[in-house]
């Protein structure tokens, strides 16, 4: 035995000797101003993590943040959105004139572009383009985004079989007439949506499903994809042939898949990546923030809630409902938790809209809500029947919904209890009203707030909770006739402050677009899409020594 | 023996068909299916998405679809990335998953047998206390912890090998090892185990009387005979290790097989849970296949019909 003891010592000290180490490597990083390594790549090199592997890269196709950050860099839409305050500018189209009534927009295309193999880009690739991602045989699944142009909606259910009844046409070569059902003031955003990007006819008759193939595919956009391996990378160059060339500033592009955020947030520590966009680890927010520059946190356009399913008592009841929206700590959730730099939100519409202010929300008021639930019939919680919160498997919903049970207990004495389920059975449990409040969120497709208030529609697919409000329904339909915009906003407020009271949803925060972004990396500037064009990145080998970032460039 | 091997093979039909059988109606019992997501679809949409790739038709239509395409060696297009085929989605993968299985067995025998040799030698010493001791941390850590703990130290604070991606040679080191330790240990206790049993046999001890130095007695006399069990230990281990780990190649950002194993029956990526799983069983199959003819020509006693 003795000997056996002596013998196990080495191991012991060399075991301990390699904790110290690790506790000493940490304690040297962190006196650093940045997160890991900044060395700037050779060359006028960009690498940054996209994320999940992208399901499609075809605008007509893709529904994924990560689909689209990919079809951007490739294609190029009429618009594109000036990143620093999201503006519609020229993109693809150099001017456009709209008829005062908002439903006529009349594009003027630049002469002289073409594909990236030469091909002349023309209105009528639009026009292709617009059709098919309405043809029903298609089956783009983002195809409602089209919903605005004229007959758009009918021609992709089937309704109207003949494609020339759509209110698309090239009037010429150059010229390209768009007609919309309704006036929509923020058409020139959806048009710098992936969407609405132009595809290459004579590539996608040719190859089919396969065009999309690094060595069919074709774009318009300001680079050119090389290579593509699944779960690994996009390759990319500069597109000689964009109308913008000698704009864009990178030779090469590339763009990992890495979906796994520890192992993202590893190759920007070592110095792999210079750009995490998100993907970034929540347990590693209080670590960070406020130590190191490199980490942005700004607000995003988009919204956490809990669904309520309102034909289950005791959620049937609004009295309940308003009692649960106020009994739990947005602020502990958001400060405590996510620590990232998410906004506690009691209102559906998430800030960051400049010209729309939400009415007030149910606050947190732990005496108000126990009130509400004991003039629901449940004094102190006795008799309150058994509730269920669906969460899909995540650490981060599984954490919140915990906090939310526990501050439930402790403010209104009830019990809740959580479900969580693989993605595939919690949307099929979502769609088909197997829950009593279930985890949700809602990213804006453009930046105006109708794309969330349309969310809650009686008819709208997103609205799984049952709950149907005619009113509500009429103020959403007279807002979309409206072309006047401060009166707009005003419809669009009074009908959140009425989602408000009914609370068929129970908002808990906004988002914010966190990432991680070397100090050599310039040009990339904040918004609240979190959408960035790389054509004006450059990489900045004084970073040290010449002029900082300005304010918006993160 | 070339009887054997037809007669082993024809066998194997009927098991494949029964695989491709069970995974596929298992599959469809799980909920959901591939083109939802979370914004809401029109059903319309969803029913032409469905009539696109078949999926509105009955099971049985859809099973007979399969099987015929099947004998073709068409394995479909996957339903979650419809510009690439199964076939493709495993060209792509499986030499990905080869290499590193195969690196982490090169870095498994190098470690192994020498590690086993030395405590067989050195037996009841320190060293073969401190090897056994190292083998039992490596069978003790799994891979999810090993993997971050050589991130941590050789990436993140040494800086010396990448902690992730793959490609090149320096990015293959830390996966390779995270995969390959606890088959390391493995083969170090098996070559142990055999070498001290070897070493006590009377031509060893012959082999000492006529003066042949230490080297050449191990090298020469008593690895060859230890080494039988380590290679029959070594026929699963490589179709094992060559399908890939979900683990490894999550943590390390690899492009690999295995990961599709898990993702694919999570997105309800039919086909290529289909083609994933009759790909392992098939390699199986013929790594078992192989196992039982190398046996036959290391241990002549041992006979097939």
């Amino acid at each position: 035995m003795r000997g056996h003891l002596s013998h196990r010592l080495p191991q012991a000290i060399s075991g301990s000797l390699l904790f110290l180490a690790v506790l000493c490597a940490a304690g040297c990083q962190s006196r650093s101003e940045y997160f890991g390594k900044v060395d700037p790549p050779a060359g006028n090199v960009l690498r940054f993590n996209n994320g999940v592997e992208p399901e499609y890269i075809d605008p007509n196709l893709l529904a994924g943040v990560q689909d689209a950050r990919i079809a951007g860099m490739i294609f190029e839409g009429l618009t594109v959105y000036d990143e620093r305050d999201l503006h519609p500018a020229p993109g693809a189209a150099e001017r456009w004139e709209v008829s005062s009534d908002l439903t006529l927009y009349t594009f003027h295309l630049r002469k002289g572009a073409v594909w990236s193999d030469g091909h002349p880009l023309t209105a009528h690739d639009f026009v292709y383009s617009w059709r098919r991602i309405l043809d029903p045989k298609t089956a783009s699944r983002y195809a409602s985004m089209l919903y605005y142009i004229e007959n758009g909606e009918a021609f992709n259910v089937g309704k109207v079989k003949d494609a020339s009844k759509l209110g698309v046409r090239a009037l010429d070569d150059y010229t390209l007439e768009v007609k919309l059902r309704q006036p929509v003031s923020y058409f020139l955003s959806l048009t710098a949506h992936e969407t609405y990007m132009p595809v290459p006819a004579h590539v996608v008759e040719r190859y089919g499903d396969r065009w999309t193939d690094p060595s069919h595919i074709v774009g318009n956009g300001p680079f050119q994809l090389v290579e593509h391996r699944t779960n690994d990378k996009f390759e990319f160059i500069r597109n000689p042939r964009y109308w913008n060339s000698a704009g864009v500033k990178l030779d090469r592009v590339t763009a990992y898949s890495v979906d796994d955020n520890h192992t993202a947030a590893n190759l920007y520590e070592a110095g792999v990546v210079d750009w995490v966009p998100d993907y970034i680890p929540s347990d590693y927010m209080g670590y960070m923030r406020g130590r190191f520059k490199d980490l942005y946190t700004p607000p995003y356009l988009g919204i956490y809630y809990y669904a309520v399913n309102i034909t289950r008592p005791p959620l049937n009841n609004p009295l309940v409902r308003r009692a649960l929206a106020m009994g739990f700590d947005r602020r502990a959730i958001t400060g405590d938790l996510l620590r990232a730099g998410q906004i506690p939100a009691s209102h559906f519409v998430p800030v960051g809209f400049p010209n729309y202010h939400s009415p007030p929300g149910p606050d947190y008021n732990p005496p108000e809500a126990a009130r509400l639930l004991a003039e629901a019939g449940y004094p102190n919680g006795a008799g309150f029947p058994s509730v269920t919160i669906l969460i899909n498997t995540l650490s981060e919903h599984r954490k919140i919904a915990e906090a939310v049970q526990e501050m439930w207990a402790k403010n209104l004495n009830i019990q809740v209890s959580i479900r969580n389920e693989e993605w595939a059975s919690y949307l099929k449990d979502r769609r088909s009203m197997n829950y009593d409040l279930a985890r949700a969120a809602w990213i804006a497709d453009y930046p105006d707030p109708s794309t969330f208030t349309d969310l809650m529609e009686g008819n709208n697919g997103n609205n799984d909770g049952g709950w149907k409000n005619p009113g509500y329904d009429r103020m959403i339909a007279l807002a979309r006739q409206q072309p006047e915009e401060s009166r707009r906003m005003e419809i669009l407020e009074k009908a959140e402050a009425l989602l408000l009271h009914d609370l068929p949803v129970i908002p808990v925060y906004t988002y914010s677009a966190d990432g991680l972004i070397k100090p050599y990396v310039r040009g990339v500037y904040g918004n609240a899409l979190d959408r960035h064009a790389l054509n004006r990145v450059w990489i900045d080998r004084q970073w040290k020594t010449g002029r900082p970032k300005s304010g918006d460039e993160l | 023996m070339i009887r054997f091997i037809l007669r082993r093979l024809v066998l194997s039909i009927p098991v494949i068909f029964l695989i491709a059988t069970t995974t596929f109606f298992i599959m469809r019992l799980a909920p959901g299916g591939p083109f939802q997501m979370e914004k809401a679809i029109p059903p319309e949409i969803m029913a032409n998405l469905q009539a696109k790739y078949g999926l509105d038709q009955s099971l049985p239509v859809q099973y007979g679809r399969y099987l015929r395409n099947l004998l073709h060696f068409d394995l479909g297009p996957s339903y979650k990335f419809p510009d690439r085929t199964v076939n493709r989605i495993i060209g792509e993968g499986f030499p990905v998953s080869l290499e590193l299985g195969m690196a982490a067995l090169i870095f498994a025998l190098l470690l192994g047998i020498p590690a086993g040799v030395i405590s067989a030698v050195k037996h009841r010493g320190f060293v073969d206390h401190l090897t056994m001791g190292i083998v039992l941390i490596g069978i003790s850590v799994p891979t999810f912890v090993m993997g971050p703990l050589l991130i941590l130290v050789f990436s993140l604070t040494l800086f010396w090998f990448p902690p992730g991606l793959w490609g090149t040679f320096r990015q293959m080191v830390l996966p390779s090892i995270t995969l390959g330790m606890l088959y390391a240990v493995y083969i170090a206790r098996l070559t142990r185990a055999e070498m001290l049993e070897v070493l006590q046999q009377d031509y060893i001890r012959t082999a000492r009387a006529k003066g042949l130095g230490q080297f050449r007695i191990l090298w020469k006399h008593a690895l060859n005979g230890a080494m039988l069990p380590v290679v029959s230990f070594l026929g699963p281990a490589i179709a094992d290790l060559a399908t890939g780990s979900i683990v490894v190649e999550k943590v390390f950002a690899i492009p690999g097989l295995g990961r599709f194993f898990v993702d694919s029956a999570f997105s309800r990526d039919y086909t290529v849970v289909m083609g994933t799983v009759l790909f392992y069983a098939v390699l199986l199959i013929l790594a078992n296949l192989v196992v039982d003819v190398l046996y036959q020509f290391m241990d002549p006693t041992i006979e097939y019909r």
